[in-house]
């Protein structure tokens, strides 16, 4: 196939898909302009959603629990640049999956000393909305917050952060850096 | 004495300032009483907007401002009796058109380098289309395949899909129309170009 039959091809794209295209540019253009969320409104948002975000060690049986957000990483705590064991890993690694009770959750996921851990936020399903997004692992149907609310957005302010850095301190402690902010992170026995 | 002055915050410096205030509805009413007002009301409010749909096409601002007269005369002559529900997407719809058009007329003479060809470029790349292969399809028949595959993305992915590849619109730009991050249209677009692509191995298109 050539270059240029298939330029002609697209662009005897059919009248009523043109016009669907253009009435809603129409209806996003004159909308006023959305407000990109700032981390800490994504916090905010996925808090609403999930009450508790954790980073769970998947069949590893202890968790970590994140903390206190800190305002910036000046407040945190002087322990130096400790360890980095996961950087730079979100945008290949979020991911939205389906529990055993049926819950669906957004997750990141990235690997530590062998075992696999994940920061989970869980939400409500079902919505019958046929809307879906992709993550690095396919398509995924929608995931839907309580009040109906796409959690889409909490994926895109999630990859508008755009990095996951966990360090780990001499003293066994661990910070996690999400949605912009340092975390304060927690081992937990389970 | 009461003061009539009109302050200079109250008065426009320009004329043209006066235009473009109106609702489309307003607008529309003067198209329907033949009152020529409605094309400076009209190029007013969104002369600019059909400019830079038709310079994605053109890469030629004489050409897209011909486009833009032209898609002008094309509602005056349209409305009455059409009355547009959505004046914006009625303009840009038949602005499209005449792009397009111009386009073609370009294109058979030399290649246009403008943003339409750049993103079609683009996705025939990515589904393997060149420029020395034989064709095995027309361009019509293809484009009964493209629309059915249009018509079966999920509405958001439509969207995507026609801003880039039939309107020539940027990543940039899309992303910010629909208020997603850059890297987010990306990954919905590629999910789209690839499953295009499957679509064209499996119907025997490519390879």
């Amino acid at each position: 196939m050539k270059k240029e039959t298939l330029r002609d091809a697209v662009l005897m794209l059919d009248e009523d898909l043109v016009a669907e295209t253009m009435e809603k540019r129409a209806v996003l253009e004159t909308a006023k302009p959305r407000k990109k969320k700032t981390p800490v409104q994504m916090i905010g948002r996925v808090a609403a959603i999930a009450a508790a975000v954790a980073i769970t060690v998947v069949g590893g049986g202890f968790a970590l629990r994140l903390l206190t957000p800190m305002n910036s990483k000046e407040q945190m705590p002087d322990y130096g640049n400790g360890e980095a064991v996961a950087e730079d890993v979100l945008k290949e690694t979020l991911e939205a999956n389906q529990d055993n009770t049926g819950s669906y959750y957004v997750c990141v996921r990235f690997e530590l000393d062998g075992g696999t851990y994940e920061i989970r936020w869980d939400t409500e399903l079902p919505s019958d909305d046929a809307r879906s997004f992709e993550t690095a692992e396919g398509t995924v149907q929608p995931v839907f917050s309580e009040n109906g609310e796409s959690i889409s957005d909490a994926i895109d302010g999630v990859s508008d952060a755009g990095t996951l850095a966990v360090r780990r301190y001499e003293n066994g402690e661990i910070f996690g850096f999400l949605y912009g902010k340092w975390y304060a992170a927690q081992a937990v026995r389970e | 004495m009461a003061d009539t002055s009109v302050s200079k915050t109250e008065r426009p410096e320009n004329i043209l300032e006066l235009w473009g205030n109106r609702s489309d509805e307003e607008i529309i009413a003067l198209y329907f009483a033949r009152n020529e007002e409605a094309i400076r009301e009209t190029d007013a409010k969104y002369g600019r907007y059909l400019m830079k749909i038709a310079y994605n096409y053109l890469d030629d601002y004489e050409d897209a401002e011909e486009c833009k007269n032209d898609t002008f005369l094309g509602a005056w002559n349209a409305i009455p009796p059409t009355r547009p529900r959505v004046l914006r997407a009625f303009l840009a719809t038949l602005n499209t058109r005449i792009a397009i058009n111009r386009y073609k007329e370009k294109t058979r003479e030399k290649r246009v380098p403008s943003a339409v060809t750049v993103s079609i470029d683009e996705l025939a790349e990515y589904v393997g289309a060149g420029d020395t292969v034989e064709d095995r399809v027309t361009a019509n028949e293809l484009s009964g395949i493209l629309n059915r595959f249009v018509r079966g993305l999920s509405e958001n992915d439509r969207f995507l899909f026609v801003n880039r590849y039939y309107l020539g619109e940027s990543v940039a730009d899309i992303a910010t129309l629909v208020g997603k991050s850059e890297s987010l249209v990306k990954k919905q677009l590629g999910k789209a170009k690839k499953q295009l692509k499957e679509l064209l191995e499996r119907e025997g298109y490519l390879g």
